[in-house]
C-alpha cells in the first residue's frame, strides 16, 4: 500500500460521510409521529390510508373548483355525512390543533405546505 | 506523382467513407479485424538487432529475435505467448498505479474521441484515443476483473487472442503519446501511458519495429541514434563549424570530453547530423560563442533522444541513464539541453524518480546573467529555450528582429514540451525578440492542445509515410490556416524531427523554410 | 444488442421488484435485507477499488502539464494547469471534481473539403455532466429527510429552494426534471452520435437507464401512485437505526420496485464517476507536488 498517509484518511472521511446518517443522533431511536385524531368524528372525507398519501391532493382540488370552477363549497362522505370542502371551515374544525396534528406528520417528513402563507393560522399556533 | 497522391490524400480524407465523415461501421469494433498490408506498419526489427538488445538487456523483456513478417498469419510467437502477456499485464497493474486506473476509470464518454490527430486523419474509430486504450482495456477486463470474469462479453471483456495481438502492433503504433487526449479527459486519462504499456506488452513477445529498436541500439553502443561514433561526431561538429566560419566568418570552437567545463551540452543527435537539425546546432554553436559559455560535448552522452520511452522503461532508464554517467565523469555542473521533444518528457517526467535526483550536480545557474533555474533544481538539467529567454531578457545577445523581416514565423509546440513539461512562453519570448512577424495558430491548435506533427514516438519512418501525411494533417491544416490568413512562412518549432515530418506534410503545400528561427536569426 | 441488453436487465429488476413486493417476505427481502447489502456491498466495494488502486506504487510523476510551468521569474506560470506547489494541486483537483474542468475544454472538429478541419466549441457534455451530477447530488441530499431526524437544516433548505416554484401538491422540485432531462441527453448523445455508439458498452447503457428507470419510479411514486412518506420514512429511518419496521398495507409496490432498482443500482454502479472522483489522488493529478 502505497500512500497510506492520504488514502486512508480520505477513505475513513469517506466511509463516514456515506453512513453519516446511521452516525446522526443514532442515540434516539425514531420516534414515529402520532397526530392527534379528532374524539368526535369517527369518519373523514376519504379512507384514512388516501388522506394520509393524498390529502394535499385532494386540497389542490378543493382550491382550483371552488375558486377558479365555482365548484360546490359541500362535499359527501361515502356514508353520506356532508362536510364543507374548505380547510380552515371543514378539516380544522375536526382536526383542530394544527401542532398536533398537521405539524406532527409534516416535521417528521420536513414537510412545508404553503396552506397558511394565505391562510390564517389556527389561534393556537400563532 | 507525389503531388497527385496528396491530393487524392485529401479528397480521401474529407470525403472518403470515415468515421470522420460520418460513415458508421457494419460491425463492432471488436469484430473488425487489423489488415496488415504494405503502408499500414511499421517493419519489424532485423533480427541482429533485436539479438543485439538481447545481450544488454533482460532477455524477457524482448522476447524472441527471429525474422518475421506482419502481414502473414503466423508471427512466430512464442509457446504460451498469451500467458507471457497476461503476467507482463499483471506486472505492470501492480507496478504503475496510473495504469491501473486509466484501466478502471475510462466511462466511454468519447470527449477524447476527436481530438486524436490519428483519428481526424484517418477516420478509423480504432484511432480514438478510447478505443484504442478499450484494446487493452477489454483483456483487463476479462481476467483481471470480477464483471468481466462473471460475464466476459457483457462485460466489455475480450480474451488475449492473435486477433487482439494484431490489433495492438496495428494501434499502438498509430499513436504518437502525444497525449492530446489526455487534456480533454475528465479522468485525464492519458492514453499516451496506454499505448507504452501495450507496446511494453508487445515487445515481451517479440513483436517489435526496426525504426525503434534500431536507433536504441545505436544509441546503446555509441552513444546517439545515428550510431556515430565518437570520432564521426566530433568531425560532424567541425564541419559545421567550417560551414559557420564560411557564412559569418567567425570561427567557433567547440570542445569534446573536456573534464571541467562548467556545461555539458547534451542534444539529439539529428542536430549534427542531417538538415534542418544542423541549422539548429549551428545556431548552438554561434550561441554559445558568442556568450562565451564553458561547455563541452561529450561523444557518449551525444544523444538527447531516448527511444527508450518507446520499448519499455528498462531501456529507457539505460539510455536516460549516460547522461548524468556522463556529467559525472567530466565533473560538470549541470547539464543544458537541445531540442527534442521526448528527452524532455524523459527528462521532466521521468527522470528525476528514475536515474534522479541528480545530487552530484549543481543546481543550473547561467554563468552570463547568474539566473539560478530552480525549477531545474532537481534534475539539473536546463532546456535551451529557457536559457536563451534568459539571456535575451538580460540583454546578453544582441538581436536584430530586422533581419527576419521577410519572414512571417508562426510557433509549433512540441507535443512534449508542451503537454510534459509546460514550457509554452519561453519560445514565444524568444520569438518575439528575433522576428517582427510572429503569428499564433488558432487557439486549439497551439499551447497545451497542440497538434502532434504525425510523427513521434518512433514513427517517422518511411514505410508509413500515408499514415505520417494522414497524422500530420491536423498540424499542417493549422500552419495553411495561418499562412492563408497571415502570409505565414516559417514555422519554427522545437525539434528537427517534429520539423522533418512537417516539411514533407508542408510540400504539397508549400515549400516550409524550416530552421530553428530565433537561434539562426542571431549572429554576433 | 449493446442497448438492448441493459434494457432488458432493468425491466427485469422492476418486474423482480414488482413480483417480490406480492409475495409474502418478499416486501423485507427487498425493503431491508436488499438495501442492508446493496450499502454493504457498496461501500465495501468502494474501499476494495481504492485499496486495489493505492497498492500499486506511483513511480513517475507524469500528470499532463496544460500550461506555462514554473520557469523563469518573469514568465508567468500557470499556477493550476501546471502547478508547482501543493496548493496548485489542490485547486486543480478541486476545479477537475467539482467544475469538470476538463471537459470544458471539449470541442468538436469536423472535416471538410480541402481537406479543412474546423474544431468548434462543445460545451452541451460538460454541462449536461453538470447538471446531471448536481441534480443527483441534490436529489440525494434531499432523501437524507428520509435517513435522518430530526431533518438537518441544509436538507430542509435544499428541499425549501428546490421546490422554490410551489406549482402544485406536493410541491414540485425543480431537479427532478433536470435530472430527467440531463439523463435523457446523455442517453441521447450516446445513441444518436454515431462515434460515441460505436464505443459504447452495456456497462455504460446500464447505469444510464437504472437511473432514469429509478428517476421515474420515484417521481411516479411522489405524483401519481401516492406513496405514505411517513410509512417510508418509518423504514428508511429503521434502517439506519437497524430497527427497520414495514407497516403493513402503506408502502405500496412502487416504492418496492423503487428500493429494488436502487438497490441493485448502487451496487452494480460502482465503477462510476463521482465514487472515483472521490478518490484522493484522482488520475490527471496523481502526485504532482
Ligand atoms: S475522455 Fe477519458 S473517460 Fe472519456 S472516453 Fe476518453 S478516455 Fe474515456
Ligand atoms: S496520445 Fe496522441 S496519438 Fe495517442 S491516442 Fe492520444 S491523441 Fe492520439
Amino acid at each position: 500500500m502505497y500512500g497510506k498517509g492520504r488514502i486512508i484518511p480520505a477513505l475513513i472521511l469517506f466511509l463516514g460521510l456515506m453512513t453519516s446518517p446511521i452516525w446522526y443522533k443514532s442515540g434516539e431511536a425514531s420516534k414515529m409521529p402520532k397526530p392527534e385524531k379528532p374524539k368526535d368524528y369517527k369518519e373523514c372525507v376519504a379512507p384514512t390510508q388516501e388522506m394520509r398519501t393524498s390529502h394535499m391532493v385532494l386540497l389542490n382540488e378543493w382550491r382550483d373548483d371552488i375558486l377558479r370552477e365555482g365548484g360546490a363549497r359541500t362535499g359527501k362522505t361515502p356514508n353520506g355525512t356532508e362536510y364543507i370542502r374548505s380547510l380552515q371551515n371543514g378539516c380544522m374544525k375536526c382536526h383542530s390543533d394544527k401542532k398536533k396534528f398537521c405539524d406532527a406528520c409534516h416535521n417528521y417528513t420536513s414537510v412545508k405546505p404553503y396552506c397558511w402563507d394565505c391562510h390564517l393560522q389556527p389561534k393556537e399556533a400563532m | 506523382m507525389a503531388i497527385m497522391k496528396a491530393d487524392k490524400l485529401g479528397v480521401s480524407v474529407a470525403k472518403g467513407p470515415s468515421m470522420m465523415t460520418g460513415a458508421i461501421p457494419k460491425n463492432d469494433w471488436w469484430d473488425v479485424p487489423a489488415e496488415f498490408k504494405p503502408g499500414k506498419y511499421c517493419y519489424p526489427a532485423k533480427q541482429e538487432i533485436h539479438e543485439y538488445h538481447q545481450k544488454s538487456l533482460p532477455k524477457e523483456l524482448g522476447g524472441q529475435p527471429r525474422v518475421w513478417d506482419p502481414e502473414s498469419d503466423n508471427w512466430l510467437l512464442p509457446e504460451g505467448w498469451e500467458a507471457i502477456i497476461l503476467n507482463g499485464l499483471k506486472e505492470r497493474l501492480d507496478k504503475f498505479r496510473s495504469l491501473k486506473i486509466f484501466m478502471d476509470c475510462c466511462v466511454r464518454c468519447g470527449a477524447c474521441a476527436d481530438k486524436c490527430h490519428f483519428f481526424l486523419g484517418t477516420g478509423d474509430p480504432k484511432n480514438m484515443p478510447v478505443l484504442r486504450a478499450e484494446l487493452l482495456r477489454s483483456v483487463y477486463r476479462n481476467d483481471f476483473t470480477l464483471a468481466g470474469k462473471l460475464l466476459g462479453k457483457m462485460a466489455g471483456g475480450r480474451p488475449m487472442t492473435f486477433g487482439v495481438l494484431k490489433e495492438w502492433f496495428m494501434y499502438f503504433y498509430q499513436c504518437t503519446e502525444c497525449r492530446r487526449c489526455s487534456v480533454f479527459c475528465p479522468y485525464g486519462i492519458d492514453t499516451a501511458e496506454i499505448t507504452m504499456m501495450g507496446r511494453e506488452l508487445l515487445h515481451l513477445v517479440g513483436v517489435n519495429t526496426n525504426w525503434i529498436l534500431e536507433p536504441a541500439a545505436n544509441s546503446n553502443r555509441t552513444g546517439n541514434h545515428m550510431g556515430l561514433q565518437p570520432h564521426t561526431f566530433k568531425d560532424n561538429i567541425m564541419y559545421l563549424c567550417d560551414d559557420i566560419e564560411e557564412i559569418t566568418g567567425i570561427r567557433v570552437e567547440p570542445t569534446f570530453n573536456r573534464k571541467g567545463a562548467e556545461v555539458l551540452f547534451i542534444t539529439p543527435s539529428a542536430d549534427v547530423f542531417a538538415e534542418p537539425g544542423i541549422y539548429t546546432a549551428m545556431g548552438y554553436l554561434l550561441l554559445f560563442h558568442h556568450i562565451g559559455l564553458d561547455y563541452t560535448f561529450s561523444t557518449y552522452a551525444s544523444e538527447g533522444g531516448n527511444f527508450g520511452l518507446f520499448t519499455n522503461n528498462e531501456l529507457m532508464k539505460k539510455l536516460n541513464a549516460k547522461m548524468y554517467a556522463e556529467a559525472k565523469r567530466l565533473e560538470v555542473k549541470w547539464i543544458l539541453g537541445g531540442e527534442c521533444g521526448h528527452m524532455w518528457r524523459v527528462l521532466h517526467q521521468y527522470m528525476d524518480t528514475m536515474n534522479g535526483p541528480a545530487d552530484f550536480l549543481q543546481v543550473p545557474t547561467s554563468p552570463i546573467t547568474g539566473t539560478r533555474f530552480d525549477n531545474a533544481a532537481s534534475t539539473k538539467m536546463v532546456h535551451i529555450s529557457e536559457f536563451t529567454a534568459d539571456l535575451i531578457k538580460h540583454g546578453k545577445v544582441k538581436l536584430d528582429p530586422k533581419r527576419n523581416d521577410h519572414r512571417t514565423v508562426t510557433w509549433h509546440d512540441s507535443c512534449n514540451t508542451a503537454r510534459a513539461m509546460g514550457l509554452l512562453d519561453e519560445p514565444r519570448y524568444v520569438m518575439q525578440n528575433v522576428c517582427n512577424n510572429f503569428h499564433e495558430m488558432p487557439e486549439n491548435t497551439i499551447r497545451e492542445s497542440t497538434f502532434c506533427c504525425g510523427s513521434g514516438t518512433g514513427l517517422n519512418t518511411d514505410e508509413i509515410m500515408e499514415l505520417r501525411m494522414r497524422a500530420g494533417l491536423p498540424r499542417a491544416n493549422a500552419v495553411k490556416y495561418v499562412r492563408d490568413r497571415h502570409e505565414v512562412d516559417t514555422l519554427a518549432c522545437v525539434c528537427a524531427i517534429d520539423g522533418n515530418a512537417l516539411v514533407m506534410e508542408g510540400e504539397k503545400e508549400r515549400e516550409t523554410g524550416l530552421r530553428f528561427e530565433p537561434l539562426a536569426g542571431m549572429e554576433g | 444488442m449493446r442497448i438492448l441488453t441493459p434494457f432488458i436487465a432493468v425491466l427485469a429488476l422492476i418486474a423482480v421488484g414488482l413480483v417480490a413486493a406480492q409475495v409474502p417476505g418478499g416486501q423485507a427481502l427487498i425493503g431491508i435485507v436488499l438495501p442492508y447489502l446493496a450499502f454493504a456491498l457498496f461501500l465495501g466495494g468502494f474501499a476494495y477499488r481504492v485499496m486495489q488502486w493505492a497498492k500499486s506504487p506511483v513511480p513517475f510523476r507524469i500528470p499532463t502539464t496544460c500550461g506555462q510551468a514554473n520557469s523563469l521569474p518573469w514568465i508567468k506560470q500557470n499556477k493550476i494547469d501546471c502547478p508547482s506547489t501543493k496548493l496548485g494541486v489542490i485547486a486543480r483537483m478541486i476545479l477537475e471534481v467539482f467544475l469538470f474542468r476538463s471537459l470544458f475544454r471539449n470541442t468538436k472538429a469536423e472535416v471538410h473539403e480541402g481537406p479543412k478541419l474546423v474544431y468548434g466549441s462543445s460545451k452541451f457534455l460538460w454541462l449536461f455532466a453538470i447538471l446531471f451530477h448536481y441534480s443527483f447530488l441534490v436529489i440525494v441530499l434531499r432523501h437524507m429527510r428520509l435517513f435522518m431526524d430530526p431533518i438537518p437544516g441544509f436538507v430542509a433548505a435544499l428541499e425549501f429552494g428546490d421546490g422554490f416554484m410551489q406549482i402544485g401538491a406536493p410541491v414540485f422540485y425543480q431537479t427532478n426534471a433536470i435530472f430527467l432531462a440531463a439523463i435523457a441527453f446523455l442517453f441521447l448523445r450516446r445513441v444518436m452520435l454515431s462515434n460515441i455508439r460505436y464505443i459504447s458498452l452495456p456497462a455504460d447503457y446500464f447505469p444510464l437507464l437504472l437511473i432514469f428507470g429509478i428517476a421515474v419510479t420515484g417521481i411516479l411514486m411522489r405524483y401519481v401512485f401516492r406513496a405514505d412518506v411517513v410509512a417510508i420514512k418509518q423504514l428508511t429511518h429503521g434502517l439506519t437505526t437497524f430497527a427497520p419496521t414495514i407497516a403493513a398495507g402503506q408502502i405500496s409496490p412502487i416504492f418496492f420496485i423503487l428500493q429494488q432498482a436502487d438497490a441493485h443500482g448502487r451496487c452494480l454502479h460502482e465503477p462510476h464517476p463521482e465514487h472515483d472522483q472521490q478518490q484522493p489522488d484522482g488520475p490527471a493529478h496523481q502526485s504532482v507536488e
